[in-house]
Formats: C-alpha cells, structure tokens, sequence
C-alpha cells in the first residue's frame, strides 16, 4: 500500500520541485501548466474514463468559489484612492484553467488566487488582492514553478504565491492601469522565466510580453508588439512613430512553446485604434500576429500575420497549437490556429512559412481572399462606416482554447457564424480608442457549432449544432473522449470522430473555463468551471 | 466637432467592451454599464466650461479636441500619460501651474474645469459602449421600398400600412438597420420591435413517440431536453435522445437569418431610408 502510494505520489511530488515545460509533458496524471503541456493541444493521454463507461461518469465534488477577502490579502489599493476603469467585484465567475500538481489544484478569478484539494474540492487557502481598478473580465489562470504560483490582477501586477500556504512572496507592477491596462492573462513557466502578457485596448496603447526571474521577480526581458522606432522591423507598416506606439497589440492570450525548438508562440491582439484606421494605414505588425519569440532574450524568431491591417477587432489571440504531424507524407512541425477572423492557419512553427489558410465559417465577407503568403486580404469596403456595414463572421471564435487530438487527427473549435453591423463613430484624422463598434444580433444569425477540423486541410470533418454560444473550452482524451458544453448550461463528452453527445451533466451555469483532467489515487477525475463553481467529475464505483 | 452626447440610441448599443474584445465563455449578466456610470460622474457644466477654457487658452497648440495633430505644436492630451496618471485634477492642476511651457495663465476654477474636460474626453473614448453613432442616411428610399417588396421578401411578413405604419417615426436610422439585419436587437430593452420577432418567440411542436403533439413558445432546447409554453402558458418539458420526441422549430426571424449572407450594404442602407419615410 506504501508502495503504490509512494509510486503515485512520488512523480508528482518531484514535478513540485521543478513545474517548468520539460517537466509538463511529461507527468501527465497531473495538470501543471495552463494548457496541461505547452502543446496548446489540450489533449490528454489519460483513458481510465473513456466512451465505453462515460455513461456513469458522476459528480465527486463542486467547489464554489467566494468573492470575499481570502485569508491571505495583498495589493496597492489605499483607502481613498480612486478606482481607475474598473473596481472590485462582488461576485466570482472561473475563466481560469486550474493546474492540478500534487493533489491540490490552483486557480485564479480578478483579484483572487484560490488552493483547494483535487480529492475534495475543500478550501486549502485562498488570496485577495485590493486592487485599483481595471476591468475585471477574467482570469485565465496561475503559472507554477516549484513551490512558487504567479498570476496576474485586473489592475496589472505580477503577483507571485507560496503555493503552501498562499502568502505573497512579491508582487510587481507590469502594466499601468491609469493607462487602461488590465490583465487577465495566466502566466506560462519556460525554465527559469515567467513569462507575462497583457491586455488593454480601450486607450490606444501598446502591446508587450515580458519575462521575469521567478525567484526575485526581477525582468528579465520586454518585448513590444510594436516597432518603437522608425527603421525597426515592421515600421514600414506602419505611418509614423505616433501610430506605431500607440498601435495596441496586446498579449493576453498565454503562448504555447517547443522545447525542441526553444521558441515560444504568442499570438497578438488587434492594433489600435480599432475600429478607425484612417492613421494607421499599413499592415500594423506585429498586432494580429503569430510570432515566435527566443523565451531566454525575447528575441522574435518569425511572424505569421493573420489580419495584416485588421479593422474589425479580430484580434488573433486564439490559441497556437502545436501539432507534429505529417504533410505529402514528410513528419513536420506545425502551429495551427484557427482565428477569430474565420480563417483556419497551419504554418511551418520552424520558420513562419503558411502551408494551409482557409476559411472555416460557412460565410466571409470582410475578406478578399488569400495573398501568396497565405495571409488573408482585408476588404476596405467592409471596414467600418459611418452609415454601417454588415461583417461576417461578427466573431467566429474567441480566447476558449481549442483541442487537438492526435489520435483522430482533428482539432476541436467551437465557432459561430455570426454577424453584426459595423459602424465608425470616429471621423477624425486622429481617432483614439475603438473609434467605432459592433452592433450584434440578439436574436438570429449568430448560429454556433462545434466543428472539428481536419488539420492538415483545415476541411470541416464534422459539425455539431449547438442551441446556444459558439466558442468554448474542449478537452480531448486518448480515451476517444471530447469534452466540452453546449451553450445551455450542459456539460457534455462528445464522441471525438462524429461529434455525437454520449454524456452529459446539467451545471447551474454554462462551463465558463476549459475543463481538465487528472489522475489520483488511480482515479481519473475531469474538472470544469461553470460560473462560481468548480465540477469535479469521476466514475462510479 | 466634439462629441457631447452620453449614450448611444436606446436599441443600438455598441457591443460591450468584453463581447468585442475578450469575448466571455457561457452566459454574463450585465447590470447598467460602469461606463455610463463613469460618464454620468461628470458634471457636465464644468465639462462645457472646461471645453470652452481649453477652446480658448490651450486649442491654438493642442486643438479644440486635445488631440493634436498636423499643424500644432502640442500633444495629444488624450493619450497624455500625465493627463491619464492624474488623479482628480491635481496633477494637472501643478504642472498647468509649475511646469507647462510656455507659461500660461489660469486660474484654479479653469484649470479645475480643463481637468474635468480632458477626463472627460479621455472616459468617453475608452467607453466603447457609450459611442454616439454619426449616422447619416445614404440609401434610396425608392431602391428600398423596391426590395421590400420584391427580392428582399420583406413583404411576405411586413406591411407598410400594418405592422410596419409609423416605423419611420418610431425608430432611428441606425434602429431601423439593426431591425432589417437581425430582426431584433437584444430583445427585452423594451422597444417595440416591428415583427413581434426575438429568439425567444421561437415556437416549436413536439411529437411524442405516441403521435401526440404538444406546440407553444420554444424555452429551450438542447441535445438532451426540450421546454416549450403552451398557449395557456404552462411549461412542459421532456427528456431527449436522439431525436425522440421529434421537435420542430419555426422562427419567426428565420426571413431575416435567411438574408444575412444575400444582403448587400446598399439593401439595408436602401431599405431603412425606405422604412424610415413610413410616418
């Protein structure tokens, strides 16, 4: 009985010593990194719960999270201040991926970090952090490194946790919320740099990743998502100084990263200002970008521009997924993503070449095809005007990571095709902030799937309509399960190679985060956020 | 021309910060906006002297809108970080006083009042939700009205001496294009809307696997049960697999949905100038 527990116990106990991307991969009854590896893949090799016996598949524990001041309580706000663009919430909604490392699982909602047990679901400890404003939107999660936790406050500082005992260790300020900064982004552990984004695109200001030492919180390096400097790369795109450091770019969306290759992949958010473009014509790099990135300098490898000049708030902040596959029979390494702006992308992630872009929503038309690097063409007659023009897709998908299965050779994308009316609100020649916006529908014209794709050609293998929403977490599982939800407050396994639903538990809220799995004391147990709470699920005994 | 306007018309609100940029997962109730509460705070009779004191010592170096720009020597206040860093107007308030080259002469109420006007501004340009549209009217009415009744197949639902008789009174341009698109926008803001249509007014028949039929209001439906309001109002809700019981759908927007991927920019610009002249 020693023995087997010390056989579980002891791997996992090790991988506390050292939660850094060698190790991630390589311990996979537990969840200690944000994507589960830093494939992006979001694939699981666990098959203990599988399609066979998904059907008594049953609720362990629910976990709700609390808004209240935690045990442990930080931040800079001091009595009497103002709140800059935002303020603190009375409520807890979990956008946060939980890592799960030595039975505990850890995760983040704006302003708090939480411990619970993965056996349980009870409280371990939970942090607080008065903030100082910026919008509270989400939390993606906390980054680990040994007995070291990192996230990130909607008011921009990097705060870094005993994972023990959930006291502050430091904190740094990465970001300036007076400036319209807010952070939501889960930090990502490559060797010894903890590797931070931002986001923030209200004010026409620019983009950066950074890395810090995890030990002394020290950066370690900063790179912008925008030339600083006429004759930089990319200031060719760019009109002047003005524009291309007031061009957005925002890295809130955690990078994926081969070890191989030592290239970390971040894909970058809309330049600015969004919606009026009229003073900064150009491709704006590198917003709405993939690019690699040297983890130990910052140094940019390559970028793949997936909206050059993009006006319609596309972001490209999906999810990078690292697939080693194989093209006209040749084994290959490859980054795909499949964007908001409806384009599916695979590229070479050695070198940023396109091998695949095609579209993977029904309808497009703010696009007037592909150039010859695969790069789509943006269509002025669909920017945004004072008299309204109708854009499709209006999204097709968002920040909910999507799934890569390399068992079925699909990735998993819940999409919408949507639409809205877009309209420029701001004429002059220098606009500031979104200078425009959406107007969606409420009711039709939004229809939403989950469609699984094939990687190679990016063709549509299967779609499955879903009555309400479009993009979403999945999970994938070497036990031919795909988990995800459908919208209406369902949590749901879906057969990986017909999209048909075989499971299915009914959640006080729609899935709100992207679910996980892990193994403990023999058990498989899968794990999604809906709304405050926490499900753990694992099979009847 | 400064903006002055704090909302956007009643229907048409530009989508949420959140919904366009980082969109959230699952469903997110919204109470009123914190940008509308962040524009409310101002007072607006020091935001107009504000404007109309910086309209008179400072537009000539950093035009009447802060923004600067080709042709004047100052700089964008509105991306200032000083401005962005004040606190209540009193970092701007001590470098107006101590640091501002060249010197300029102000008294405390202005330079309270400029503060005021360039806060203002600057909360006005990262409320997205509070834009106020410019729209103009481009289509023809004549073009419209065609569509309407020819290859838009508005007709077939819509009347211009029924449901649709005043319409052009009761809405805005950019309203009446919100309603040709989608058929409705964000249902339940409490304006009529022409169509009686919202995705909520779906109906539906269910088909037991005995034959019996139930229809009303469709609730909900999912890969795993289905809710309907029958006609008296009472809920009736049954379990699913597969397609047992069958359940068919009829949407009263499924013209509108039908036309989304048909229309052209000019239909819709057309068919609301058209609606628009229906008094």
């Amino acid at each position: 009985m020693m023995l087997s527990l010390g056989l579980i116990v002891l791997p996992i106990a090790l991988l506390a010593q050292r939660t850094d991307s060698q190790s991630a991969a390589a311990y996979p009854d537990a969840w200690p990194a944000h994507y589960g590896d830093h494939s992006g893949r979001r694939y699981s090799p666990l098959a203990q719960i599988n399609a066979t016996n998904v059907k008594t598949l049953s609720l362990a524990w629910i976990h709700r999270a609390t808004a209240q001041e935690g045990d442990n309580v930080g931040g800079e706000y001091k009595a009497g201040d103002p709140y800059y663009w935002g303020g603190p919430q009375s409520t807890v909604t979990i956008k946060a991926t939980p890592l799960m490392v030595n039975g505990v699982l850890y995760f983040a909602a704006p302003d708090h970090a939480y411990a619970i047990d993965a056996r349980t679901g009870r409280a371990i400890w939970h942090y607080f952090w008065r903030t100082r404003g910026g919008i509270h939107i989400g939390n993606r999660g906390v980054g680990m490194y040994g007995n070291m936790l990192f996230f990130e406050t909607p008011d921009c500082y990097l705060v870094s946790l005993d994972a023990a005992t959930g006291k502050e260790r430091w904190h740094k300020e990465i970001a300036d919320v007076r400036q319209q900064y807010f952070c939501t982004p889960a930090p990502i552990i490559i060797g010894r740099h903890v590797i931070v984004g931002i986001g923030g695109d209200s004010l026409d200001v620019q983009g950066y990743l950074e890395a810090y030492e995890p030990e002394t919180g020290e950066r370690q390096w900063r790179w912008y998502t925008t030339p600083q400097k006429k004759g930089e790369s990319g200031s060719e795109t760019w009109p002047d100084e003005y524009s291309m450091t007031h061009g957005g770019g925002m890295t809130w969306l955690p990078p994926t990263y081969d070890a191989e290759l030592n290239l970390l992949y971040i894909a970058t958010g809309n330049p600015n200002p969004v919606f009026a473009p009229q003073s900064r014509q150009g491709d704006n790099l590198y917003t709405c970008a993939l690019v690699a990135l040297n983890p130990d300098t910052g140094k940019m490898a390559w970028y793949f521009q997936t909206s050059p000049h993009d006006t319609h708030d596309w972001d490209s902040a999906q999810v990078p997924v690292l697939i080693d596959g194989q093209i006209d029979g040749r084994p290959r390494k490859l980054v795909a993503q499949a964007a908001r702006n409806g384009y599916y992308f695979l590229i070479d992630r050695t070198n940023g070449q396109s091998i695949t872009t095609v579209p993977y929503v029904d309808f497009m038309n703010w696009s007037l095809g592909v150039n010859a690097k695969g790069q789509p063409i943006n269509n002025p007659a669909k920017d945004a005007a004072v008299d309204g023009v109708l854009v499709s897709p209006g999204s097709a998908t968002n920040w909910p990571p999507p799934s890569f299965s390399p068992k079925t050779g699909l990735l998993y994308v819940g999409t919408s095709q949507s639409y809205s009316l877009q309209y420029l609100t701001d004429t002059d020649e220098r606009p500031e902030g979104y200078g425009g916006g959406n107007v969606i529908p409420g009711g039709g014209g939004r229809e939403g799937y989950i469609k699984a794709l094939d990687y190679r050609t990016g063709k549509v293998r299967w779609r499955h309509a879903l009555s309400e929403g479009g993009a979403m977490g999945l999970l994938t599982t070497a036990g031919d399960l795909l988990f995800g939800g459908d919208g209406s407050g369902n949590f749901v396994a879906y057969n990986p190679s017909t999209g048909d639903p075989i499971w299915h538990a009914g959640l006080a809220a729609n899935p709100s985060n992207a679910p996980i799995t892990f193994m403990l004391d023999g058990r498989q147990f899968v794990v999604v956020g809906a709304g405050d709470s926490l499900y753990a699920f694992t099979l009847a005994r | 021309m400064l903006r002055s306007g704090l909302v956007c018309p009643a229907i048409i609100c530009l989508a949420a910060a959140s919904v366009a940029a980082q969109a959230p997962q699952g469903g997110r109730g919204r109470g009123l906006d914190p940008g509308v509460e962040r524009l409310r705070a101002f007072d607006p009779a020091a935001v107009e002297r504000g404007r109309a004191a910086f309209g008179e010592k400072c537009s000539a170096c950093h035009r009447a809108n802060a923004r600067g720009g080709e042709g004047f020597t100052g700089p964008d206040l509105i991306r200032s970080v000083l401005v962005l860093q004040d606190a209540n107007g009193q970092q701007i308030s001590t470098h107006l006083q101590a640091a501002h080259k060249p010197t300029i002469a102000l008294t405390p109420p202005d330079t309270s009042d400029i503060g005021t006007f360039l806060h203002r501004e600057i909360t006005y340009a990262a409320e997205r939700t509070n834009y106020q549209l410019q729209f103009a009217m481009t289509g023809s009415a004549k073009a419209g009205e065609t569509y309407f009744n020819g290859a838009g197949g508005c007709s077939r639902c819509h009347s211009a001496t029924g449901d649709f008789k005043g319409i052009g009174s009761r809405h805005d341009g950019p309203t009446l294009q919100a309603l040709i698109a989608f058929g409705t926008m964000g249902g339940g803001r409490g304006r009529g809307e022409p169509g009686g249509g919202s995705r909520t007014a779906r109906r539906a028949t269910v088909t037991l696997p005995s034959g019996e039929t139930f229809t009303g209001v469709l609730v909900r439906l999912t890969d795993f049960d289905v809710t309907i309001r029958d006609d008296v109002g009472t809920p009736r809700s049954w379990l699913r697999s597969g397609n047992v019981p069958k359940v068919e759908v009829t949407d009263p927007l499924q013209g509108h949905i039908d036309l989304l991927a048909k229309y052209k920019d000019s239909d819709i610009h057309d068919l609301a100038a058209y609606l628009a002249t229906l008094k």
